[in-house]
């Protein structure tokens, strides 16, 4: 104890410690800040130029290698005078394996007439505009709009040149290469400060080192300047700010190390309290709640310092801490981040197991004890309980899924991306967290659950959580009812299993309980995923509507206004106006056209009007740009009027036009002052941002997200159709159904389907009043329509689910199997037979499923580049076509196509195409900012070997694009007459690949719920199988096991009908056999025990007997000789005691003759007798004895046997005796004798059968059994030795005897006896 | 009592009365409290006044955020790059609609932004619907 305080002390106190050495360091640093960020300065440069010494060093080595490559040189001496392009694919591909620099890098070998020859790495980089280039150049040259390249020129021998390039400056995202190769952002995460790179000649400024910059200079090293790092020196408040973060993270350490020395010790000391005393109910809740609170401390202790998500920056660790992923700030931030929140499904794991630790302690030691402290309140409290962790269970997934800007529910295929991986396991661990602790519960009141059902206060007061909680949570819908009854029965099956102490730890750490478990949690937890997710859906749906009820959209708005804004600060638009001289060139315009990503950044804007206004607001000039990104300018004067001075205002000044040129479009206009470097007003810039419904191919590629884009929307007024956007609002009018629910509610939300597809739509009615609520009747009504989840998409996303779930599941089988090899239980001696069977159906259907699905991948995907490529071919034969048509008379389709304008062909054809001569690109159509730099400058070199050395008419080649999709690109030559390829052209239909994709993807998705399905049915059928066929064989080892043990079970049921059927028919004739042996044999030991103790009694008895009774004659004898006593009483009195006595005697001889006779027979005298006569004879006997009569008939006149005499006289008297002594007086037992056949196994044998039927109360059940056992008797006189003896002569004789009986009517033994032939 | 219940009337109708022409002023208020805030690094404006969805706009990554996630995603934006001081420069309202622009300055002193804001007025006021963080300046070494 002692020390557990030292420790805690000395922990605690180096959280104050920290922060003192913290202000002692800060004061120390805000004296030498200036000492501090000279040193960073130095450091930085330092950092910045030794890297881009390194990249320079590295690709200086890798033109070397080039120049020095024989494969090179001599690819250079040959002789390519027929040939535009030179090298062969095989060349190529070595050239690839010996100068592979990585994606973001290249090599080019060029002849010295600057024809390319053999080149290996990516394709950005234009032919060399200037040739020859010089020897060992360094240039930094521009790629496209998007990248920039260093590149080193290198001489290889004197016939050619090598050109080395890598990416320096990169900034579309998603682009190979992306932004990480940016030098900028390589050396931001060197410094660890922002760092900007120019190589623009015009902007370089000299290398200085302001007050908040420090410039590197970037030269060839001979003191040329490619380029400028400016990193920014950070300020003395960053510096703090920075030292307190690094001892913040300190102090963090002790206080983790604090809090966690603290919990561990309060553990032990709650588990002391608990365990010190016997277990009752009150101390067991005490434990648990003491727990729950220990790990919900240590958690919030966590949560508190930021623990662990401080030490990750957000881009660390794949964004696991990072809010823009996931942030909600439910519960004091539980789930501020996918990180935190599988950290909160862990502590959930911890402590539900902690609970359950306590709760099933308690229920082992209270398993005899009665249950009377267990109260019917239990029950309610339960309810509390399970309701409790239920619904904060649902609240917990809710906002996961609100608060997330993942999307779940991404067509990636059966593995989710990493982040959506981490939350779906934070929530199954909350799953099977929830599910433990409400079992725990429920396990706790399972003893008293009847008791509370029968009194209806109790039952009441157990529903009142629940309902309560469905009213407070009811208006959000956290978890509807049925799936709560769903949990609500998992856990009470859960909490059986821990009552019944069947939830043992190691056991469930198996294979199957932990899959079983996973599937479980996943079909729990996927109904809340997807309520989620609807409900996100529904509320952007909502915002949708909103934007289109104000017919603009408010993205448009912002964007086009932000635009204006930039374009009338722009440098270009500045230059204009300084001429003043309103005669701007054409030149300038199409420059500022094209500086301006105007199609871009204001969505779905597909024209725009520019004006540009001099100070006293006449036009100087303009362009227009149309959907299909031609520009036109407007020369001054024309096509503009003088701008009204209402419109120069300093201020920018911007509307939405509601009334655009049509119904259909919408409009946004705005004027901004132009202001020069001192902020006076120079001109106006007035633009015109129209939006059409014209669907152009520009239209797909730009503006709203694939989610906004897949929505259609329509407004109706008075029922009909006024406009819609998308492609899935067929009607024209409302239906009237829905016309009649808008009646009464503002909106409706309604599933649809529409030419067999589902969709999910909205319907709102608005008006002016729209935020009022009160809205007319003759209000529009505006309807948004999403594509609905159908029910295969609810088993792929729970395919998903589940199989996130293995993630931990299968470390904690791992550590299930370390557990029971420490216990000796691996390897396991003994296997069972249904565990053997389930295990085989689980891996012969797993893998049936993972051969079936990788085949049906394999199918589809090439179904879906057949088609891909197909389509291709098809836009392919059109430009042929195309050319073919507008074709002279003999004019070959390369003349044409190179004297027709690119963009007028791609117009025409709606394509975006690329026309390659040689292998570099000659001219292409306008195209979006991701098309070019999947096309390239450079033709692949499979399609350079298909059509220029194989001289195939097309090919097709695959090229990955944004974020790895992939495009397949085709290409198709254009020959000369002698079929030499003089141009090829590209075509390239990524939207329609990305829909054949996306396609394809859903396909396989739906695919694989089918196999989900498929192997659920083998698990199913595997179960069943197994239980049928381990059934039998374990109640027959079951059976065997007893038989062993020497004890005899009732016969197994037979239920199959197979083989084990007939094992088990076997077994039990097995077993009725041993038993009637076994029972024999017994019988014959007790006889012989007891034929040994009668012999011994006779012989004991007979000794003393003899001589009394001699003594007794001697003694009467004398008494008559000497005249005996005159005393008449004395006399009398002797003679009667002498007499008593001589008669007692004889009586002990008799007993003892009895006995004797049991214990050995007299010498058996077979001969052949009729048993007709013996019978008579004993009738005869017995007749006159008993009140009872006997009534005797035979059907078998003479009925010969072998047989003693006197032997068979003697069973049959004593069987007549008995039957006269249980008949009562009056009564007959009649003796009956037939003929049959069948004896011991013989069915011919000739037998007669002797019945003794009386009409008694009959034999007991429960005696039955010991009828024929020796010394049984339910008599009270005699020894009971008769049946035993008589059983014994039948057998002897190779008889049967036996007895049917039947309660108050009577018994009727039996005698078989082999008649003699 | 008459005339108390006069002046009442006129103070209760004086204070009820929707006034469009106020709804511009309410606009500068709003974005005023939102550019405020962002100096003392407080993000918990945006979850006040965002409706239940906000788009955020950093690090040249946009996204939309439920107003509880888009104040953490604030918050961590602010964390990185403490403000030192604030000022709005532009609010432009459009019908139901407001765009407005302020600059943050950095601690770092190299550092600026421009915060662009647009809201909605809804029958609550003002919501915050977007929210946009971008660098002004190149960080040095560029002339003109």
């Amino acid at each position: 104890m002692k020390r557990f305080v030292v420790i805690a002390a000395l922990l605690a106190s180096l959280v104050p410690s920290t922060w003192l050495l913290q202000q002692i360091t800060v004061e120390r640093l805000e004296r030498d800040v200036t000492d501090v960020q000279k040193a960073f300065s130095v450091r930085s440069a330092q950092q910045i130029e030794e890297d881009f010494e390194s990249i320079r060093g590295d690709m200086r080595r890798q033109a070397v290698a080039v120049a020095s490559d024989d494969d090179a040189l001599y690819l250079l001496n040959q002789d390519f005078e027929d040939a535009p392009a030179l090298a062969t694919i095989a060349a190529i591909r070595t050239f690839r394996g010996l100068h592979d620099l990585g994606p973001s890098s290249s090599a080019e070998l060029f002849d010295t007439d600057g024809r390319l020859v053999v080149w290996s790495g990516f394709s950005v980089l234009p032919p060399p505009r200037v040739w020859p280039p010089g020897a060992d150049g360094w240039v930094v040259v521009e790629s496209d709009d998007y990248r920039k390249c260093l590149v080193i020129w290198y001489p290889v021998g004197p016939r050619g040149f090598v050109r080395i390039a890598r990416v320096v400056q990169s900034t579309q995202e998603g682009v190979d290469p992306s932004p990480r190769d940016d030098l900028a952002v390589r050396w931001s995460h060197l410094t660890g400060r922002g760092v900007e790179v120019v190589f623009d000649d015009s902007t370089v400024a000299p290398a200085t080192s302001g007050a908040s910059v420090v410039n590197v200079s970037l030269n060839n090293g001979v003191e040329v300047t490619l380029g400028l790092a400016a990193v920014s020196i950070p300020s003395p408040a960053v510096l703090v700010r920075e030292e307190k973060r690094k001892f913040g993270d300190l102090q963090a350490v002790w206080f983790g190390l604090a809090m966690g020395w603290i919990f561990a010790g309060l553990w032990v000391a709650l588990n002391r309290w608990w365990l010190r005393a016997p277990l009752d109910l009150g101390r067991t809740a005490t434990a648990a709640a003491g727990r729950l609170a220990l790990l919900a401390a240590l958690r919030f202790g966590f949560l508190s310092v930021n623990f662990p998500g401080r030490w990750f920056r957000s881009e660390q660790v794949a964004g696991l801490f990072d809010p823009v992923n996931l942030a909600s700030s439910v519960a004091g931030g539980v789930a501020r981040s996918a990180g935190d929140l599988l950290l909160t499904g862990v502590f959930g794991i911890a402590a539900s197991v902690a609970v359950l630790g306590v709760v099933s302690r308690y229920l082992a030691g209270s398993k005899n004890k009665e249950d009377s402290d267990r109260g019917v309140w239990l029950t309610p409290a339960a309810s509390l309980i399970v309701t409790g962790v239920v619904f904060w269970h649902a609240l917990l997934t809710r906002r996961a899924m609100l608060d997330a800007t993942l999307d779940f529910f991404a067509w990636t295929g059966l593995a989710p991306e990493p982040l959506v991986l981490v939350v779906f396991c934070a929530l199954l661990l909350s799953t099977i967290a929830t599910v433990l602790l409400a079992g725990s519960a429920a396990a706790l009141a399972q003893p008293a659950w009847g008791a509370s059902l029968r009194r209806w206060p109790i039952a009441a007061a157990a529903l009142l959580p629940p309902i309560a909680a469905f009213i407070l949570f009811g208006q959000h819908a956290l978890i509807p009812a049925w799936l709560f009854g769903g949990y609500a029965v998992v856990a009470v099956a859960v909490g059986g299993l821990i009552a019944g102490g069947r939830l043992v730890r190691a056991r469930a750490l198996r294979l199957r309980p932990i899959v079983a478990s996973i599937l479980i949690a996943a079909t729990l937890l996927y109904p809340l995923v997807y309520l989620g997710m609807d409900a996100h859906r529904r509320l952007r749906v909502v915002d949708v509507a909103e934007e289109f009820v104000e017919r603009s959209d408010d993205h448009a708005v912002s964007n086009a206004s932000a635009l204006l804004e930039q374009m009338a600060s722009s440098r270009e638009v500045d230059e204009m106006l300084k001429r003043s001289d309103a005669m701007i060139r054409a030149d300038s315009w199409l420059q500022f056209a094209h500086s301006l990503p105007a199609v871009d950044v204001v969505p779905g804007i597909v024209s725009a009007r520019i004006l540009l206004y001099d100070v006293t607001g006449q036009p100087i000039g303009g362009y227009e740009a149309s959907g299909s990104g031609v520009v036109r300018v407007i020369p001054s004067g024309l096509g503009a009027e003088r701008l009204r001075a209402s419109d120069r205002t300093p201020a920018l000044s911007f509307e939405v036009l509601r009334d655009g040129r049509s119904r259909e479009s919408t409009g946004y206009a705005g004027v901004a002052p132009a202001r020069d470097s001192l902020g006076e007003i120079r001109g106006w810039l007035a633009a015109r941002f129209e939006r059409h419904r014209i669907s152009t191919p520009f239209g797909a590629l730009f503006g709203y997200s694939d989610w906004r884009r897949s929505l259609s929307l329509a407004e109706f007024q008075d029922g009909v159709r006024v406009r819609s956007e998308g492609e899935d609002f067929e009607r024209y009018t409302l239906p009237t159904d829905v016309v009649a629910q808008l009646e009464n509610r503002d909106e409706i939300w309604r599933n649809e389907s529409v030419y067999g597809r589902a969709f999910l739509t909205y319907y709102v009615r608005v008006g002016s009043e729209f935020e009022s609520g009160s809205l007319e009747r003759s209000s529009p009504v505006v309807a948004v329509r999403a594509q609905a989840v159908i029910p295969y998409d609810h088993l792929y996303y729970l395919l998903r689910i589940a199989l996130s779930g293995l993630w931990f599941g299968v470390p904690v089988y791992i550590v299930g199997l370390v557990m029971r090899w420490r216990r000796g239980e691996l390897p396991a001696k003994r296997t069972q037979i249904g565990d053997r069977v389930l295990d085989a159906f689980m891996l012969v259907g797993t893998l049936v499923v993972l051969v079936m699905g990788l085949v049906g991948q394999q199918v589809i995907t090439r179904e879906n580049e057949g088609a891909i490529r197909s389509r291709l071919e098809r836009r392919l034969e059109r430009v042929e076509d195309e050319l073919r048509r507008t074709a002279a008379d003999s004019e070959p389709l390369f003349a044409v196509q190179q004297r027709l304008p690119i963009d007028s062909l791609a117009r025409e054809l709606s394509l975006d195409l690329n026309v390659y001569r040689g292998p570099w690109l000659s001219e292409h159509s306008q195209m979006g900012p991701d098309v070019l730099p999947l096309m390239g400058y450079r033709l692949p070199p499979e399609a350079y070997d298909d059509l220029f050395l194989k001289r195939f008419r097309q090919s097709f080649v695959e090229s990955t694009g944004q974020y790895g999709f992939v495009y397949t690109i085709g290409y198709k030559a254009l020959m000369d007459s002698a079929g030499f390829p003089v141009s090829v052209v590209a075509v390239l239909t990524a939207p329609e690949q990305e829909r054949i994709r996306e396609e394809r993807a859903r396909t396989t998705a739906y695919f694989f719920g089918a196999l989900l399905i498929l192997l659920l049915i083998i698990m199913g059928t595997a179960t069943v199988l197994a239980s049928a066929l381990a059934g039998p064989i374990t109640r027959l080892r079951d059976g065997l096991r007893t038989v062993a043990e020497g004890r005899f079970q009732k016969p197994i049921p037979v239920e199959s009908r197979d083989e084990v059927g007939e094992l088990v028919e076997s077994f039990n004739q097995m077993q009725s056999q041993l038993a009637e042996s076994r029972r024999r044999l017994a019988q014959q030991e007790r006889e012989l025990a007891w034929r040994e103790m009668a012999r011994q009694v006779a012989h004991e008895i007979k000794n003393p007997l003899t001589p009394m009774k001699l003594s007794i004659q001697h003694l009467q004898r004398a008494f008559e000789e000497g005249g005996g006593s005159r005393d008449g009483e004395f006399e009398s009195a002797f003679r009667r005691i002498t007499k008593t006595i001589s008669e007692q005697i004889e009586t002990l001889v008799n007993i003892a003759n009895e006995f004797s006779t049991f214990a050995r027979m007299p010498k058996r005298h077979l001969e052949q007798l009729d048993v007709n006569g013996i019978i008579r004879e004993a009738v005869a006997l017995l007749q006159e004895e008993s009140a009872s009569k006997v009534a005797f008939s035979s059907d078998v006149e003479p009925a010969i046997v072998e047989a003693d005499r006197d032997e068979l006289r003697r069973v049959f008297i004593n069987l007549i005796k008995n039957g006269q002594q249980a008949t009562e007086s009056g009564g007959t037992v009649r003796v009956t004798l037939r003929a049959e056949t069948g004896l011991h196994g013989r069915p011919d044998q000739p037998v007669v059968v002797v019945e003794i039927v009386d009409t008694g109360s009959g034999i007991l059940e429960d005696v039955r059994d010991k009828i024929f056992q020796p010394n049984f008797s339910t008599k009270t006189s005699g020894m009971g030795l008769g049946l035993a003896i008589a059983k014994k002569s039948i057998e002897d004789v190779k008889g049967e005897i036996g007895f049917a009986t039947e309660t108050e009517k009577g018994s009727t033994f039996w005698v078989r006896l082999p008649l003699v032939a | 009592m008459r005339r108390f219940f006069l002046v009442l009337a006129i103070a209760f109708a004086v204070a009820v009365s929707p006034s469009s022409a106020q709804s511009g002023d309410d606009a500068r208020a709003v974005v005023r409290d939102i550019t405020e805030a962002m100096v003392g690094g407080n993000p918990d404006v945006v979850s006040r006044i965002s409706g239940p969805q906000v788009e955020v706009s950093v690090d040249g990554q946009t996204s939309v955020y439920t107003k509880a996630q888009a104040r953490y995603v604030t918050g961590a934006f602010l964390d990185r790059h403490p403000v030192r001081e604030a000022r709005v420069r532009e609010v432009n309202v459009v019908g139901r609609q407001c765009t407005a622009k302020s600059r943050l300055m950095g601690s770092d002193r190299s550092e600026a932004w421009d915060l662009f804001l647009r809201l909605r007025r809804t029958g609550g006021g003002w919501e915050l619907k977007e929210l946009r963080f971008t660098p002004v300046a190149p960080i040095g070494g560029r002339q003109g």
